[in-house]
């Protein structure tokens, strides 16, 4: 049934998800020590991919799901990849928070002492609602039945605020952090958002690109154009709140200044810079252009661009408020143990958070992305009628495209 | 009603570190982990100072959970483990801990600290008191304002060892408790009050 | 004991507590070594095992003249918790971090395990583990040899301070040289010993009056870090309003709480006390009343020998306490009847200030030479000399002279480190004396901090050995030894004399390893350990063989240390390893058998020697579980010193030093330190002072082990932003200091609380917890000769340092 390639690309991500899983048995009974985090920075790559993989997964599913509520006849053709990839990249974030947890064998206390004052607590009531609401998509929209497309209509009703809501209440695990100074504030959701909406989308254009490549599924380039404006409105969306969050933060001359010094020239300076090139400026540059989204080429280019963008900003978003404690002094914050601290001696003291992923965590995160890719190759060529006679030529292409 | 609490007097605080030590040794504290730390105040030294030499001062501060009345903490833990218990404290329930470390990114005070591994002892056997549970690996701990201490009545371990005399633990609740006497004769003050937290702890000069 | 080794030699930490849970099974003491790492997923967390507990308590430190009592939880033989005893009088339930860190440090993984044999060069620290019998009959023979050989005064032993100090027989039965002066931290003593007293540096009035004075002066004390329980003195006083000034190069944490911080150049505070003086003199500020009845200031002294005029009949109260020679009462210029009557005789009108002619000859008052002396020194020379402005020098003196009453608090081992120590303890005696702010209520001179009369002295029966034992001296002391002749070939330490009690390392190592034989005695792998042929493996103060242990007298109680853990590994108390020793020469019957003989024995009849002491008991010490307070311990407790009858030769404060005549310093000349100031040409190529002092975290190198500090704590020097920056230094960067007596390497913290020009490096640490070397390589080694004149002897000028630092 399938080409040589598909088999390659299995095969290479079913050893990546392996080598992620044999490293997290080994976080497992090493514990989150192996990882670079520390009692400053308390939480690392693990939590900013999380944010990441909601955004995109939830990019796909507005543009699918606005494409029912709406009634956008042409969204409607892209709308089952779209949600393939939302249910794919929901269950990447999911597994990225548990593989967070320093105390996954106890988990079950959230059901038995659930906290309803905890975002944390919404996000996972959500996030459950969302992955069902994405699997009923799924079942309706491959159903073969009449009304199909009448269920298909009703869920995609529950399915564009959900999607919404689940990057909200995402975000709101760190907006509502009034100890946080960087996180701390109401366009924060917004924000989230927009920027979900265009790494999603963009990742969306990626594997569209790549199925189409493969033979797999056909998108016309018409549609891709016009999704290419759609995305440039998002960056541009995305741009402005982004403008209007630093100068509030700016203008004042007060703490939110000392943060943002932080992410204009301090240590998460790369990503913020990172952000502002590839996630808003290159793509909008190319995209604002009818031309150049006639160009797949560049459409490819400024979404892969969006795509790095979007999680160099999950990366400053995070980092930069774990930076500067609120009560600045030394000896300063005390690590972890010589293990966790990856230092002895004096070293275990840090007056400003740092942080720098280890081998484990980069493991362990590409393993779980490979196997949210492995799941969404899967699912096309089970649900998507062309891969399942096509000779998948471009399956490599796609896979690369998932795992970007 | 009752609210625990300590005050400290920052003027008698010398930051000496007894308290650190004396809370690690009480608490069974790992290596790599303190729930209680005095800072020197906006330096990147231990005994720093702030100015241009010679107009020079240090401050030394305590720091330690809060024990707020609207704890940041508690208030985003997913499973409860982190709790408001009957005498004002916040208490964790480290068999609720799922170790989200929701809780360190809501501590506007840096309070908390995580047993990124299975905790190490310098020495290595389970010292100080014996009725404080052994934190597994994954769990978040923090100042428990000696809850073992306190439940028995008696004053929490930095309290009773302070060598200046700098901190006072009482009843925030008692109007007569001496605790409440300082908090309202010294015009005590708490920690970041601008993040709302309420803190119990006080200070003063 | 199953591959016990040094901890040098290759031990790993989990080795080191394999066989600590070996020792304590082995010691059929608990199961308690797999206490940790329960893998035990989903075990709930739970409160520890129901494990036995005991409670002991013990007196602490000595060394940093605190001496708490604390009470220890001992839970399945392991010391768990440390905190203050509640058998202590309430406001001596004192503790700091060094009693909280025991808890870790008494099983540090340096502890020193078993007798070790040297088996490479002295100074590589490889060693092999020998038995008991072995390690004695080794430093038997060594000894024995070299008496034979050189006589008994070629053995060298000292008690360190940080080995156990209760006792010191051992030396004593081999009748060795203890190595004379000492040369620590007297070098201020030096200079007040004639004007007040040898041990004028006690003081005579309680640290608690801090409160009653209006103005403390800490001269170089920085009690905040040194005696941490004492600064809840200091601190009464600021919450009392008591105006504070700290005078220190540096900004300690002392001088972060004073109202007023004096940056004085290294080694230059004599120059402040002399411009404060002066400002005195010039505006009449000085206690007239005072200086005639309390001090020597009116007597008359010979213009042209410069000896007092004395009687040759009449003798002083205490003749001989200064020069050894009897000495006659002095005599003044009685005002009411115009002529020289002795100081003392019944109504007398001393004059303060004039010249007579006496048969023949011309005698002046030591008041008018003062007069003379200061004049010579300006406030602006003050000024110009310690760094502090002529207005701050003029506005301290004004505060001290006329702001009382005031005390001057000086640290032992600040200002004293410099070889002009002698001048400021001097100069400090005038001020004090002619200013009145002595003897009385809130007024006082000296170290307060533990030596004074804060609490009742008990009375306890000192053990003696037969007729015949001593120490010797060969007349050179031990920091001398690298440098003089001496007959010693071999040494025996109890803990680590060498690094610790000499600067300029590299003359001192080089001496003890052209020594026969060296061995050391120690609890844990000290610097000097390293060089040691034979080491022997002491316990903590926390460990006996019997249920008891020291009994010492502090502060107002006497305790008896009692329900200890036994020693751990092979180590053994100082009174086994000293009777295993004397047992070498069959002399094991001179000392007690057990801690206990020698306890009942302290205690033996004491009551009848002092009613205080009614009822403190060997068996009722036990009973109360091993600390009683003498009756007038407490926060009253406050003995009128005053300032009649001192221990000087007249009874008087003695300012003015006949004994110095040939040295010039009948009063005070400033002098420069030796190498610390600031015109020194060699400031060319070694441009910064190099200070050290006392850390929170050590009591000189003791709690190096202690890991629970390892994590706060390390050898770093501090450097001021700009010294730094001009050498591109950083925080956390790796730094060689060096001058041309040696180098080291460490690490840096680039501190704002330091004077630029100014390096600190807190004293002191283990020398492999350096990056290379360690601090005292680069120390001065220059004996100051006019000190071999006085009580204490020249002092090791371990702050009268220059160096330069870079990255390394």
């Amino acid at each position: 049934m399938t080409s040589g390639k598909t088999k390659i690309a299995y095969a290479v991500l079913g050893i990546l998800t392996v080598a992620g899983i044999a490293a997290w048995i080994y976080q497992l009974m090493g514990g989150l020590g192996v990882t670079g985090m520390n009692n400053g920075t308390s939480w690392g790559l693990y939590i900013g991919c999380f944010m990441f993989f909601v955004g995109l997964s939830a990019g796909g599913l507005i543009v699918a799901s606005s494409a029912s509520v709406f009634h956008v006849a042409e969204y409607k053709k892209v709308a089952l990849p779209a949600v393939i990839l939302s249910t794919a990249c929901i269950c990447v974030a999911g597994i990225f928070v548990l593989v967070d947890l320093g105390g996954i064998q106890r988990v079950w206390r959230i059901i038995t002492g659930f906290n309803p004052t905890s975002p944390l607590c919404w996000d996972i009531c959500v996030i459950c609602l969302y992955l069902v609401i994405n699997i009923i998509y799924l079942v309706f929209m491959t159903s073969n039945k009449d009304d199909a497309d009448r269920k298909v209509a009703i869920v995609s009703r529950f399915a564009l605020p959900v999607a919404i809501l689940v990057h909200s209440v995402t975000t709101w695990i760190f907006g509502l952090q009034l100890s946080r100074e960087g996180w701390y504030s109401a366009i924060m959701a917004p924000l989230f958002v927009v920027s979900a909406m265009d790494s999603g989308l963009a990742l969306l254009m990626l594997v569209l690109g790549g199925l189409n490549k493969s033979g797999w599924f056909k998108t016309e380039k018409k549609l891709m154009s016009s999704l290419a404006g759609l995305l440039a409105t998002c960056v541009a969306i995305d741009a402005f709140l982004v403008g209007c969050e630093i100068l509030t933060m700016v203008y004042p001359g007060a703490a939110g200044a000392e943060t943002l010094a932080i992410m204009a020239s301090g240590v998460t300076a790369p990503f913020f810079w990172a952000e502002i090139l590839l996630g808003l400026l290159i793509p909008f540059c190319i995209l604002v252009f009818a031309r150049n989204r006639e160009n797949m080429g560049l459409v490819m280019f400024a979404s892969v661009c969006i795509v790095i963008g979007v999680f160099c900003k999950r990366i400053w978003l995070l980092f930069t408020s774990f930076f500067m404690p609120n009560v600045y002094g030394a000896p300063g914050i005390i690590s972890g143990s010589s293990a966790s601290a990856h230092a002895t001696g004096m070293d275990v003291w840090a007056v400003v958070g740092t942080y720098a992923p280890t081998w484990v965590e980069i493991v362990i995160v590409i393993g779980v992305i490979s196997l949210g890719a492995l799941a969404f190759l899967v699912l096309c060529q089970k649900l998507l009628p062309a891969a399942k006679t096509a000779e998948a030529d471009g399956a490599n292409a796609a896979a690369e495209g998932a795992a970007a | 009603m009752t609210r625990l609490a300590i005050a400290i007097n920052k003027t008698r605080c010398i930051g000496c570190q007894t308290c650190a030590f004396a809370c690690k040794m009480q608490n069974n504290v790992p290596e790599g982990m303190r729930w209680n730390r005095v800072i020197t105040e906006g330096c990147d030294v231990e005994d720093g100072a702030l100015g241009t030499y010679p107009n020079l001062s240090r401050s030394y501060l305590p720091i330690a959970c809060q024990h707020c009345e609207n704890p940041a903490c508690q208030r985003v833990c997913p499973t409860g483990a982190t709790y408001k218990d009957d005498k004002g404290r916040v208490e964790i329930d480290y068999d609720k801990c799922i170790g989200c470390r929701m809780c360190m990114a809501a501590c506007p005070y840096n309070a908390r600290v995580f047993n990124w591994n299975e905790p190490v002892r310098k020495p290595d056997f389970n010292f100080g008191d014996k009725e404080v549970p052994v934190r597994p690996k994954g769990v978040a701990e923090k100042c428990t304002l000696c809850k073992e201490r306190t439940d028995r009545g008696e004053e929490p371990m930095c309290v009773r060892c302070c060598p200046t005399k700098a901190r006072t633990y009482g009843d925030l609740d008692d109007p007569n408790s001496e605790i409440s006497k300082l908090i309202a004769e010294r015009h005590a003050y708490v920690l970041l009050e601008e993040q709302g937290t309420k803190p119990q702890v006080h200070y003063f000069e | 004991m199953s591959g016990a080794t040094s901890p040098h030699a290759g031990m790993t930490r989990r080795n080191f507590l394999k066989t600590a849970g070996v020792a304590a099974g082995a010691l059929g003491l608990a199961g308690a070594a797999s206490m940790t790492t329960a893998d035990n997923w989903l075990a709930p967390a739970e409160a520890h095992a129901d494990g036995e507990e005991r409670v002991a308590h013990l007196c602490h430190q000595f060394h940093c003249l605190t001496g708490c009592n604390l009470k220890c939880t001992i839970r399945d033989e392991r010391v768990s918790i440390i905190e203050p005893s509640d058998l202590a009088e309430e406001s001596h339930q004192t503790i700091c971090l060094r009693g909280i860190g025991e808890v870790d440090h008494i099983y540090a993984a340096d502890r020193i395990q078993t007798p070790l044999k040297r088996v490479g060069e002295r100074g590589e620290g490889k060693f092999e583990a020998i038995s008991w019998d072995e390690a004695i009959q080794t430093i038997a023979d060594a000894i024995k040899s070299a008496q034979e050989q050189y006589g008994e005064g070629s053995v060298f032993i000292r008690k360190s301070t940080e080995a156990s100090i209760d006792f010191d027989f051992f030396g004593q039965l081999m009748k060795a040289d203890s190595g004379g002066n000492w040369g620590l931290d007297r070098g201020q003593p030096n200079g007040t010993a004639a004007a007040f007293g040898a041990f004028s540096y006690c003081p005579n009035r309680s640290i608690h009056e801090f409160s009653d004075a209006s103005t403390i002066i800490e001269l170089g004390h920085n009690p905040l870090e040194s005696g941490i329980v004492w600064s809840r003195a200091l601190m009464d006083a600021k919450e009392a309003g008591v105006y504070i000034v700290t005078v220190d190069p540096r900004f300690t944490g002392t001088a972060s709480k004073s109202n007023e911080w004096l940056p004085v150049l290294p080694g230059t505070d004599a120059a402040l006390i002399q411009g404060m003086i002066r400002a005195i003199v010039d505006e009449g500020w000085y206690d007239e009343e005072f200086i005639k009845s309390k001090t020597s200031l009116p007597y008359l002294v010979d213009r042209e020998t410069g000896k007092t005029y004395r009687s040759e009949d009449v003798m002083c109260p205490n003749p001989t306490v200064v020069g050894m020679l009897t000495v006659g009462a002095p005599y003044v210029w009685d005002e009411a009847e115009g002529k020289a009557r002795l100081y003392n005789e019944e109504g007398v009108q001393p004059a303060l200030e004039g010249t007579w002619t006496i048969n023949g000859k011309e005698y002046t008052t030591e008041w008018t030479l003062l007069k003379e002396w200061i004049s010579e020194y300006s406030v602006d020379w003050a000024a110009e000399t310690c760094g502090i402005a002529k207005e701050t020098i003029i506005a301290l003196a004004d505060r001290y002279a006329n702001n009382g009453p005031a005390i001057i608090d000086f640290g032992l081992g600040g200002p004293d480190k410099y070889t002009n120590a002698d001048v400021l303890g001097h100069s400090t005696s005038i001020l004090v004396a002619i200013t009145g702010n002595y003897g009385r209520k809130g007024s006082g001179m000296g170290f307060f901090g533990g030596v004074g009369v804060d609490d009742p002295a008990a009375t306890v029966n000192y053990w003696t050995l037969p007729e015949g034992y001593g120490y010797t001296s060969c007349g050179t002391a031990m920091y001398d030894m690298p440098y003089n002749e001496n007959p010693i070939h071999v040494a025996l330490t109890f803990g680590d004399a060498f690094t610790l009690e000499a600067a300029a390392a590299n003359d001192m190592l080089n001496w003890v390893k052209s020594l026969d034989f060296f061995a050391i005695i120690d609890i844990y792998h000290s610097s000097a350990v390293d060089y040691a042929d034979i080491v022997l493996p002491a316990c903590s103060k926390f460990e006996s063989e019997e249920n008891v242990k020291s009994l010492r007298a502090s502060y107002g109680h006497v305790m008896l240390a009692n329900n200890l853990i036994k020693p751990l590994f092979e180590s053994k108390t100082d009174l086994q390893i000293e009777r295993l020793l004397a047992a070498q020469w069959g002399l094991e019957d001179t000392l007690p058998e057990t801690y206990e003989e020698l306890a009942r024995f302290m205690l033996d009849g004491v009551e009848e020697l002092d009613p205080r002491m009614a009822g403190i008991t060997y068996d009722a010490l036990l009973q109360q579980g091993g600390c009683m307070a003498l009756p007038e311990t407490g926060p009253d407790y406050r003995p009128d010193g005053t300032a009649d009858n001192l221990p000087t030769p007249s009874g008087k404060v003695e300012l003015y030093y006949e004994y110095l005549t040939d040295w010039g310093h009948q009063f005070p000349v400033y002098t420069d330190a030796n190498e610390a100031y600031a015109s020194n040409p060699i400031k060319e190529q070694y441009p910064l002072y190099f200070m050290q002092g006392k850390s929170r975290y050590r009591i000189h190198a003791y709690y190096t082990a202690c890991e629970w500090f390892q994590e706060n704590f390390g050898p770093y020097v501090n450097i001021s932003p700009e010294d730094a920056e001009a050498r591109g230094i950083q925080t956390g960067d790796t730094v060689r200091v060096f001058n041309d007596r040696g180098e080291f390497k460490c690490g840096v913290h680039v501190n704002r609380s330091l004077q630029p020009g100014v390096l600190f490096m807190a004293e002191t640490t283990y020398t492999r917890y350096y990056d290379e070397g360690f601090l005292q390589n680069v120390t001065n080694s220059h004996r100051e000769d006019r000190q071999y004149d006085m009580y204490f002897g020249p002092q090791i000028p371990y702050n009268d340092v220059l160096v330069q630092i870079e990255k390394a």
